[in-house]
């Protein structure tokens, strides 16, 4: 394959920023249309045969994340009044890799439901939040889930709380696992339902990919036989065959240039030896993720645009949710080997809709997994009960005992869109290029934690009912960060109170398009990168037509 | 919390030491499998250290092996794990090495000029046990477990002692099912095509 390369001088038709879940399927879509991308990413262009098993690099030293704070100078805090500092381990945390996060992801992909969209409408308002409904509905939406499955790549069968789907799953779900069989039984005892897991990961050979090999490395790793359905592995291959698409890896964008009319003109980038380039385009794509996203808006503020490109509404950065989690880990008589195969593979939903007899808003799922039993190091520092001594022949025992004998019961569940969490440029810190650094606020709303701490008690209630021989729960506390990055450009039809409208177009740069976690409205139940994903595709049929009846 | 919280919440408490420790490690270099491949040549058991002297390499052996002891089956010992302070210290955890030594020399201050690695392993856990909150043990007890189960290319867990100990076949590549007890005996036996 002879590979592309772009003038800088000569406008491109998209710069698409941002190599992940969203941008690797904008540019498939746009380059395999005939338009000419240059598809930008900060890290550099890893291959599947550069992935590997070291847990020691890839868990601990960032080898997938960029170098973690002290690189990025990113910044936390959990609510206005404190000072930002420069975290231990990132707020912020998503791979800088060609394909982006969805390279390092566990690959658990669930739908949004119906409600999910209209749950303000169907609850009524939350004083204090930015609670409401996507301009969107999962009809919509639905015929870009189904062309994710059957494009990208999804494992899976249906379960008996899924929204409805017009095809079904393009091949079967990975295999059964000891926690999806010890879930499923304790979900028969309680009256609950246990269904298959969906995974962005290939249970049998497709579209010309192979199939899953168990490795059991899917959690923080990247696929190293491409079984996983990154957008580097399934998207990226087809959009440089195109012949349209140039990959500009290890280019760390840092303005977004307009020209006297307004409109995105140039996109300006550090090149990998740290020189400060451009690039010329008639339109610009933003997929940076939902921290990277809003950071670039407001580093590309102007005269015209004094508050950040796009950001009239005020609304740029706000209304970040990462996802509220919780864990409870139990130990069995008998060895599960959780560290090998996918993450998970049976999930429990009924809990997704929120109950108002709980007495709070929220919904979310219930996962059993390896979690911090899927590798030796991660297992020893996270994964031991909280009434043992951390050394010594007590903790070596229990290390030895229960690294194949341990499972978690994993929730995720929701976040709410709130003013006071927030992506902002840091006023002191830098990161190595000299950008302003990222600075998170960000606590979690009181519904947001009662809602998790709800899902570890009908956990704990699960593992009692599996037989676990022990099991404990982590504390349920505010969250120092996440991986999903949510809500932060949200669309909407208000050009007051939303960023993009429902085709992804700022309401204020007509050819300026962001799309990925930013887009949400709501965060939904915990797993997001489906719905990016969809996103992609609906938002890059819009542009592309767009596009070609010049209206751009 | 995210999953990943858990990892400072639990094991990195609230310590300057090891903040820097793990910022650095975090901050890492893209050459640290190949450094330490290049390193690992030198390292074949019992050699010299090139870090440490060879008091502070024989207090340090001594400290791993009261985290992981040897019982009737290895330990830090057998795993080599001094080898990989000796390696790590010098490389990607060189910020980690003034506090270390200043914890050696803490710990042998109130000996009357013996050294720990001299105890008996009673007496050494009682020493450790009074000193279990100071931040450079959470820094010993760390770098034990990176030391003990990294891969032996980093310079401990020796023949994959670590990996073996626990039950993690970490070098097959690739599963079939059944992978446990539980789905061996799933009673529907075929919910896949498997």
């Amino acid at each position: 394959m002879s590979k592309v390369s772009f003038p800088q001088t000569r406008p491109v038709d998209f710069a698409i920023i941002g190599s992940g879940s969203a941008g690797g399927i904008l540019a498939r879509e746009l380059s395999t249309a005939g338009f000419d991308v240059v598809l930008f990413e900060q890290g550099p262009y890893r291959q599947a045969g550069d992935f590997s098993h070291d847990e020691y690099s890839v868990l601990f030293n960032d080898e997938l994340l960029g170098g973690g704070p002290k690189s990025s100078g990113e910044t936390f805090r959990q609510t206005e009044d404190q000072v930002a500092t420069t975290p231990r381990m990132a707020a912020i945390r998503y791979a800088q890799t060609v394909g982006g996060s969805s390279v390092h992801f566990s690959a658990n992909f669930w739908r949004f439901r119906e409600l999910d969209f209209k749950e303000r409408s169907l609850l009524g308002p939350m004083s204090g939040t930015n609670f409401t409904d996507w301009p969107i509905t999962y009809a919509d939406l639905e015929p870009y889930y189904t062309r994710v499955e059957w494009e990208v790549g999804v494992s899976g069968a249906p379960g008996p709380n899924d929204a409805w789907r017009s095809k079904p799953f393009p091949m079967p779900p990975l295999p059964i696992k000891s926690s999806g069989v010890l879930l499923e039984k304790a979900a028969n005892k309680l009256g609950l339902n246990a269904q298959w897991e969906p995974h962005a990961i290939l249970s049998q050979p497709f579209n010309g990919r192979a199939g899953c090999i168990k490795c059991g490395h899917c959690m923080y790793f990247g696929c190293e036989v491409g079984a996983k359905s990154s957008t580097l592995a399934s998207m990226i291959p087809e959009a440089e065959a195109s012949g349209h698409c140039e990959i500009r890896a290890e280019s760390a964008v840092f303005r977004i240039e307009t020209g006297p009319d307004g409109r995105a003109s140039e996109v300006l980038y550090y090149d990998r030896d740290g020189k400060a380039q451009g690039q010329k385009a008639r339109a610009v794509i933003v997929s940076a993720n939902g921290a990277e996203t809003p950071r670039l808006l407001l580093m590309s503020a102007s005269e015209r645009h004094p508050d950040g490109l796009g950001n009239s509404s005020g609304f740029v950065g706000r209304n970040l949710m990462f996802n509220a989690h919780a864990a409870v880990d139990g130990v069995f008589e008998e060895p599960l080997n959780e560290y090998r195969s996918v993450q998970v593979s049976k999930v429990i939903h009924d809990f997704y809709a929120t109950d108002e007899a709980r007495g709070f808003y929220g919904g979310g799922g219930i996962d059993a997994r390896a979690l911090w039993s899927a590798t030796p190091i991660f297992h020893a520092l996270v994964g031991m009960p909280p009434d043992i001594r951390s050394w010594g022949r007590e903790f070596k025992d229990a290390i030895t005992n229960n690294f194949t004998r341990q499972m978690t019961l994993a929730c995720a569940s929701t976040s709410i869109a709130m003013d006071r969490n927030n992506i902002t440029l840091d006023p002191h810190s830098k990161d190595r290029w000299g950008r302003p650094a990222l600075r998170t606020t960000y606590l979690d709303h009181d519904d947001d934690l009662a809602m998790a701490n709800f899902l570890a008690d009908r956990s704990e209630e699960l593992m009692d009912a599996a037989g676990a021989r022990k099991y404990w729960r982590h504390p349920v506390v505010p969250t120092d960060g996440g991986e999903h990055l949510l809500g932060t450009c949200r669309m909407g039809d208000d050009p007051k109170t939303s960023v993009i409208d429902r085709y992804h177009r700022s309401h204020d740069v007509p050819n300026l398009f962001l799309c990925d976690g930013s887009s949400f409205v709501t965060s939904g139940r915990g797993q997001p990168t489906m719905t990016i994903m969809a996103l992609a595709f609906r938002a890059a049929e819009h542009i592309k037509i767009a596009a070609q009846n010049n209206q751009i | 919390m995210a999953f990943t919280s858990e990892v400072s919440r639990r094991t990195f408490l609230h310590s300057t030491a090891v903040a820097a420790a793990l910022s650095l490690l975090r901050q890492g270099s893209p050459a640290l499998a190949a450094l330490a491949s290049s390193a690992q040549a030198a390292m074949t058991a019992d050699t010299g250290f090139t870090t440490l002297s060879a008091n502070e390499a024989a207090d340090i052996d001594a400290i791993t092996a009261r985290i992981l002891p040897t019982t009737d089956t290895p330990g830090a010992r057998e795993a080599g794990v001094v080898h990989f302070f000796d390696r790590a210290l010098a490389q990607e955890l060189s910020d980690a090495l003034p506090p270390l030594r200043a914890f050696i020399d803490h710990l042998n201050s109130g000996l009357d000029g013996q050294r720990f690695a001299s105890l008996n392993p009673l007496q050494q856990d009682e020493l450790l046990i009074l000193n279990q909150q100071d931040e450079r043990f959470e820094l010993c007890r760390v770098m034990t477990l990176f030391g003990f189960f990294a891969m032996p290319s980093y310079g401990g867990n020796r023949d994959h002692v670590g990996w073996e100990l626990i039950g993690f076949k970490g070098h097959q590549g690739a599963w079939a099912p059944p992978f446990g007890y539980y789905d061996a005996h799933y009673p529907q036996g075929s919910g896949t095509d498997e």
